[in-house]
């Protein structure tokens, strides 16, 4: 149902350019794509809206280009996924981001406690291994999926997401975490 | 090891939130680039081209010489408001001159 409207919603878009059912795509799915954003950022709010608005523009403009293969979200992540690689790639960012820098950047959310504890756990990660944790743990999205949006092989997303998910339970119980 | 996937499932669980709006899908949509002048700008190009080719192909410039012509030859037997076949030319030609002006104006500012 959801997938069909998607599918509706682009096809106006696609074929009698209505900026109004582009922007119901976008109050849709602004949320999962800047969340996303924030997670490979490490909590950068004014960069990962950049980034974020940067993907809808991009989907926006390339629109006639869906071709209704996978979902629309899908699809979206993957334009986000390249958007932020670009960006990494332009900017040179060093794998590891400064735990330090990344604290004093969430503190200024609303919530600062609790995406404080989330990006410094996944600081410990490599960004790939952060990609691909946080498209299954926090996006709910299949191995598959995962694997048509980064472009990266079945059986290294598996690798990832295993050697990711050692080091968090490591990092989780050495910080007195036990889910209770 | 089910258990360390476990506690980290449930660490996500804890951590998973919507963001607000707050705003961002109006600055999205103030950005999106306009299609529609991108797509009037395309046909403008397309007729013009067509229009300059169908010109060429037909000798326009005999069919305008012929009418020019006929206009200078008979409008001073016309008098149309007593003006000289000269000034009405020289108007129809600023006329012009500005329209083309705006046109070429309108376009740069895409650029």
């Amino acid at each position: 149902m959801a997938a069909s409207t998607d599918l509706s919603l682009v096809t106006q878009v696609a074929v009698f350019h209505n900026k109004r059912a582009f922007d119901q795509l976008v109050r849709k799915y602004q949320s999962p794509v800047r969340r996303f954003f924030l997670n490979q950022t490490l909590g950068d709010t004014q960069l990962s809206d950049d980034l974020a608005q940067d993907t809808f523009i991009k989907a926006y403009t390339h629109i006639t280009s869906f071709k209704g293969m996978s979902g629309f979200s899908t699809w979206l992540f993957r334009i986000a996924y390249n958007v932020f690689y670009d960006y990494k790639r332009a900017q040179h960012i060093t794998d590891d981001i400064d735990v330090s820098a990344a604290a004093h950047r969430s503190a200024s959310t609303t919530d600062g406690s609790l995406r404080l504890d989330l990006y410094e756990a996944l600081n410990i990660l490599r960004p790939d291994e952060r990609t691909c944790i946080t498209l299954q743990l926090i996006d709910g999205l299949s191995i598959d999926k995962i694997v048509e949006i980064t472009g990266i092989t079945q059986n290294t997303v598996k690798s990832h997401l295993a050697r990711g998910k050692q080091k968090l339970a490591t990092y989780l119980k050495a910080n007195g975490y036990d889910g209770k | 090891m089910e258990n360390d996937d476990i506690l980290v499932r449930q660490f996500f669980n804890e951590h998973t939130e919507e963001i607000a709006d707050h705003g961002f899908s109006k600055r999205v949509m103030r950005h999106l680039p306009d299609r529609a002048v991108r797509l009037n700008r395309i046909w403008t190009a397309i007729c013009i081209v067509a229009g300059i080719a169908f010109f060429i192909a037909v000798k326009g410039w005999n069919v305008i010489a012929e009418a020019l012509a006929v206009c200078f030859r008979t409008a001073p037997a016309q008098d149309v408001f007593h003006l000289s076949p000269l000034t009405i030319a020289l108007s129809l030609l600023a006329i012009t001159a500005v329209g083309a002006y705006q046109m070429v104006s309108r376009e740069l500012r895409w650029l």
